[in-house]
């Protein structure tokens, strides 16, 4: 979560080879364990929504962190 | 899964007959019904459209597109409906045979039907249509109506916001009415600038992935979204995973 607090601030870098400069700024971390699919930011690129896996087919768990309410489907 | 530009609105389909908006269940579809996905969602998420394909008897199957829970008409096949940005236009192709398909832009049909055809973009108020044909081996680029002689079969077109450019994607290059670029092994997400003046798009070269402004590449990391332009048309976005971090970096564009 510490890395979480990152996400509201930006951090500046630089890409390879003296290409233009760019922004990068943390959104999320999946939980330890599990994989995410289907990827969705807004516009802004300030939040996402994905769908999260835990490997079994199953059994899975649809979180949305910008309204922080994870659900799970069967 | 599909979210609002402001992250307002989510919907997702679950249990292939089921679809939720906003953590509820939105519509359910019969128990033998299949919804394809993504569902497709107006810029501000008012709008909901998404295909089902529905048995209608034991060798028979139909396939329509339901927008907002009203189900349209049923065909032999449709494809994948795209909703405009400001929701008022929901444009899919669809056919009665596998030789003969065509467009249906808000229950209508469109234009002459084709033995081959793409999905259909439109323009964010809706008011341009584009899409690519194939018919007696003559490929044709339709945009607002306007007929385009092209020398292969597009596999996707797009438009700029406001219509008045237009882009396809073949199966190693994107083409514009400026020009080819060069070939890549894969093309992801090829959109105009909100002046409709530049493309940029993620593509693939072997294991290299790189973002495309024009002919100019900047490596990047294998995107799960984007690219995408700022308003006024000066960066460009896009997510990355790395390692179990989800990350979204901004480009300025010179």
């Amino acid at each position: 979560m510490r890395r979480l607090l990152l996400a509201s601030l930006l951090l500046a870098g630089c890409a390879t080879s003296g290409t233009p400069q760019f922004e990068e700024r943390l959104v999320d971390v999946l939980p330890e364990g599990k994989s995410g699919r289907y990827y969705r930011f807004t516009g802004d690129g300030q939040r996402v929504a994905y769908v999260l896996f835990d490997g079994r087919e199953r059994d899975r768990v649809v979180v949305n962190r910008i309204a922080g309410k994870p659900m799970e489907l069967i | 899964m599909s979210l609002s530009e402001n992250g307002e609105r989510v919907a997702f389909l679950a249990a292939l007959n089921t679809v939720y908006r906003d953590y509820e269940v939105y519509w359910r579809g019969g128990l033998a019904d299949q919804v394809s996905f993504p569902l497709s969602m107006s810029r501000d998420g008012s709008v909901l459209s998404w295909k089902v394909r529905r048995p209608l008897r034991a060798d028979e199957t139909r396939a329509l597109v339901v927008t907002d829970g009203v189900e349209g008409p049923a065909f032999g096949d449709c494809g994948l409906p795209v909703v405009s940005a400001d929701g008022r236009t929901v444009a899919y192709k669809a056919c009665e045979r596998e030789d003969s398909w065509f467009i249906v832009r808000n229950g209508r049909r469109v234009g002459a039907p084709a033995e081959g055809i793409t999905n259909p973009a439109l323009s964010d108020d809706g008011s341009v249509l584009a899409y690519a044909t194939e018919a007696a081996d003559r490929y044709r680029l339709i945009v607002g109506g306007r007929e385009i002689e092209l020398r292969e079969m597009p596999r996707s077109v797009f438009l700029s916001p406001n219509g008045s450019a237009w882009g396809y994607v073949t199966q190693s290059s994107v083409i514009t009415a400026r020009g080819r670029s060069e070939e890549f092994d894969e093309i992801v997400n090829p959109a105009f600038s909100p002046d409709g003046k530049r493309v940029a798009f993620a593509a693939r070269r072997g294991k290299e992935w790189t973002l495309q402004v024009g002919r100019t590449g900047l490596r990047m990391p294998a995107p799960i979204a984007g690219p995408v332009w700022s308003r006024d048309g000066t960066q460009l976005g896009y997510g990355a995973l790395q390692g179990r971090e989800i990350w979204w970096r901004v480009v300025g564009v010179p």
